[in-house]
């Protein structure tokens, strides 16, 4: 019972202690912590949305046709042609009917024309220029009909073939059936499709933080480099008490401050209609990723130079790799790897609470923070235990 | 009856022997010095006693018990003073105490009055709203010995505490010690270079240099085995190279060592012997600054012993 008391009494000791060590900090930490991923995020918000919403405006484009008159096409004439390229269809496109080939090549010599010389079964397209959108777009377009209009004629040309009452026959139902395929309306009205996504800024206000709360910290790796935390073993405070305190402390003022954070952004900047028990729940989630995080600096670091490095090549990964300054579902092979990463589990839990997908569903994100947090967590303690004795 | 005994310590740093099987008794209400030059091994021993480092070989008993079995008891029943500063210096003078108080398991009002005693035995009390970072270096040293003895702790351990400290803050230092110790028979161990605050302070004392115990004993016991010695301290330039070599031949030069425009040479008493050194060095083609021939001391015994100064 008396051990138990001194464990609680030290544990209060440390995190009372924190508390006035990072009251004194608190302006760098509303700086850095709040104030700077607000202002990065409103950055990142204005320049994806600058990148992903331009506007592609299609130049003009003039298509010349030339029929070979001593080779002409069996099967179409020169307006059927020029339907065939989808004139009509393309607003950026003319189409210029040439009596001969002749011509067609000084024509050709100015950007955006192009040409296509039919000479009887054969189509030539001609483009000197350089690849466009727009030339894409036609050439395209005009394969497909082509390759269309060719089946069309192969099967005219099989029903020609035939005599007797199968002619008839088969005949009868081609007509039937193109009256049909006429009759038909091919464009289905479909129900309109909901696609719920975060916009730019609720993304990056959500994963910029999430990034940057790595650098939240009681400053423990200092305090071991200036040998306070030797002194206080001297006074009789196990390892095990203070790292546990340590670890406590990370814990409630990154909850706090995630809050904080969170509230503001949430219900003061974004308006948005989050519960509150949910919002609270994912924010202690991300508490025990930082929570686990230092506990491995903790471990693993003598100076705090060394791990002021660590945190900033972890937030490189974080920034790069898990999403935190851009949307990395946007990549298939992006979204894969950011699933592994624990900045990314964190900043999906705070887009499910917007975007109303119950937190049921997302169970497994859960388990990785947990678990990524757990493994850093022991390293940190086993890590600690051993670089403490000597 | 021993307070303190450390027996047969031993501690290796990689390929470095920091202790090399020292041992040693401490009596209760002693004041207790080791002295030795950087790197002699005073502060690993330190840490070993404080519990703070594993050692290899050996074992300490503090008041009978040890601290293989129960070093958290023995915790309790000292109080260690860092030689670094080791303080929160973004906090106020109170706030520091009151940590430390806490963590050694002081309460309410019994810890705002020993607050108040410990600032008072430091002359911080009109400083201790104070944050530690606007102290003077003095004034942090005394805050540093202060925390640790918040909890009236048995025995105070003190690591070079009067480094960097200016005259002022040094005697009021060593005379919180003596006081202490004094008022309530606390046992004190005290490390330093500076022969002198050992001299004036320690009952008894050893010296130590390179993890090994050179001597040990009360101050009159080790000056005993130098008396029939004297120190020549010798200040000239250009000292020339084959000096120290030359004056090594004269019958009576015990050992003698050499750092920058300095000699001191360990004489065995001979009025022939110094007189043969003068008349010596003035041949040399140098500039004879001074000549003191002191009376036998702690840095003698050292010098005698290793050959070289405790500073060195």
């Amino acid at each position: 019972m008396r051990m138990k008391l001194r464990w609680w009494n030290h544990l209060g000791t440390i995190v009372r202690k924190d508390l006035k060590v990072l009251r004194g900090d608190s302006p760098i930490f509303v700086i850095l912590l709040i104030l700077f991923p607000l202002a990065l995020s409103f950055f990142y918000s204005l320049m994806y949305q600058n990148i992903m919403d331009q506007n592609i405006e299609l130049k003009g484009l003039t298509l010349y046709i030339s029929i070979d008159q001593e080779k002409p096409s069996s099967h179409l004439s020169m307006e059927a042609w020029a339907q065939m390229v989808g004139y009509g269809s393309f607003p950026f496109l003319e189409v210029v009917p040439l009596s001969a080939p002749e011509g067609l090549e000084d024509l050709l010599k100015e950007e955006n024309r192009v040409g296509l010389v039919v000479s009887g079964e054969q189509l030539r397209w001609v483009n000197h220029g350089n690849d466009t959108l727009e030339k894409e777009m036609v050439l395209r377009y005009l394969s497909e009909a082509v390759r269309e209009a060719n089946l069309s004629i192969m099967l005219q040309s099989q029903i020609a073939s035939l005599s007797g009452p199968e002619h008839t026959e088969l005949y009868n139902a081609y007509i039937k059936h193109s009256q049909e395929i006429d009759q038909t309306s091919f464009v289905q009205e479909l129900p309109q499709m909901e696609i719920r996504a975060l916009s730019s800024r609720e993304y990056f206000m959500i994963s910029v933080f999430v990034s940057f709360s790595l650098f939240f910290s009681t400053g423990i790796v200092l305090q071991r480099e200036k040998k306070l935390v030797r002194r206080a073993f001297a006074t009789g405070l196990s390892k095990r008490i203070l790292f546990s305190g340590n670890a406590l402390t990370t814990f409630s003022l990154g909850f706090l401050m995630m809050s904080a954070y969170f509230l503001l952004t949430f219900y003061g900047i974004l308006q948005l209609k989050v519960p509150l028990f949910p919002l609270l729940l994912v924010v202690a989630m991300q508490a025990t990723m930082i929570t686990g995080f230092h506990s491995m600096l903790m471990g693993l670091c003598k100076t705090d130079k060394s791990s002021t490095l660590i945190s900033v090549f972890v937030l490189m990964i974080f920034l790069l790799l898990g999403g935190g300054n851009f949307p990395a579902d946007t990549f298939p092979a992006g979204e894969t790897l950011a699933n592994v990463i624990p900045n990314y589990n964190v900043s999906k839990l705070y887009e499910a609470l917007i975007l109303e997908i119950p937190l049921m569903n997302l169970l497994g994100r859960f388990g990785l923070v947990l678990s990524v947090s757990a493994v850093m967590g022991m390293i940190g303690w086993f890590a600690f235990m051993k670089k403490e004795e000597d | 009856m021993y307070d303190i005994r450390l027996q047969n310590l031993t501690k290796r740093y990689d390929d470095r022997l920091a202790l090399d099987n020292v041992s040693l008794d401490i009596e209760q209400g002693e004041i207790f010095g080791l002295l030795g030059p950087n790197g002699a091994g005073k502060t690993t021993m330190i840490h070993i006693l404080c519990g703070l480092i594993p050692m290899d070989r050996g074992d300490v008993h503090v008041g009978g018990t040890s601290i293989k079995d129960h070093p958290e008891k023995i915790k309790a029943q000292i109080g260690y003073v860092p030689q670094e500063i080791v303080l929160f210096d973004t906090l106020s003078v109170w706030d520091n105490m009151d940590y430390f108080g806490r963590l050694y398991g002081l309460r309410g009002s019994y810890l705002r009055e020993k607050i108040d005693q410990a600032l008072e035995i430091a002359g911080l009390t009109d400083r201790k709203r104070q944050k530690v970072k606007k102290l003077s270096g003095g004034m942090q040293r005394r805050l540093n010995l202060v925390c640790a003895i918040m909890h009236d702790p048995k025995i105070l351990v003190l690591d070079e505490p009067t480094v960097g400290v200016d005259p002022q803050s040094r005697n009021h230092i060593l005379e919180a010690v003596r006081s202490m110790n004094k008022k309530n028979q606390m046992t004190v161990v005290y490390t330093s270079h500076y022969m002198e605050e050992v001299e004036a302070l320690c009952d008894r004392l050893m010296i130590l240099d390179l993890g090994r115990e050179l001597v040990k004993g009360s101050k009159k016991e080790i000056l005993r085995t130098v008396t029939q010695e004297t120190v020549m301290v010798v200040r000239a330039e250009p000292i020339p190279k084959e000096l120290v070599s030359s004056l090594k031949e004269i019958e009576g030069v015990k050992t003698l060592s050499f750092e920058e425009d300095i000699i001191r040479i360990v004489i065995q008493s001979s009025d022939d012997a110094v007189e043969e050194i003068i008349h010596h060095l003035l041949q040399q083609p140098m500039r004879i600054r001074n000549v003191t021939i002191d009376d036998p001391n702690l840095e003698t015994v050292f010098l005698s012993i290793t050959g070289k100064a405790l500073r060195d």
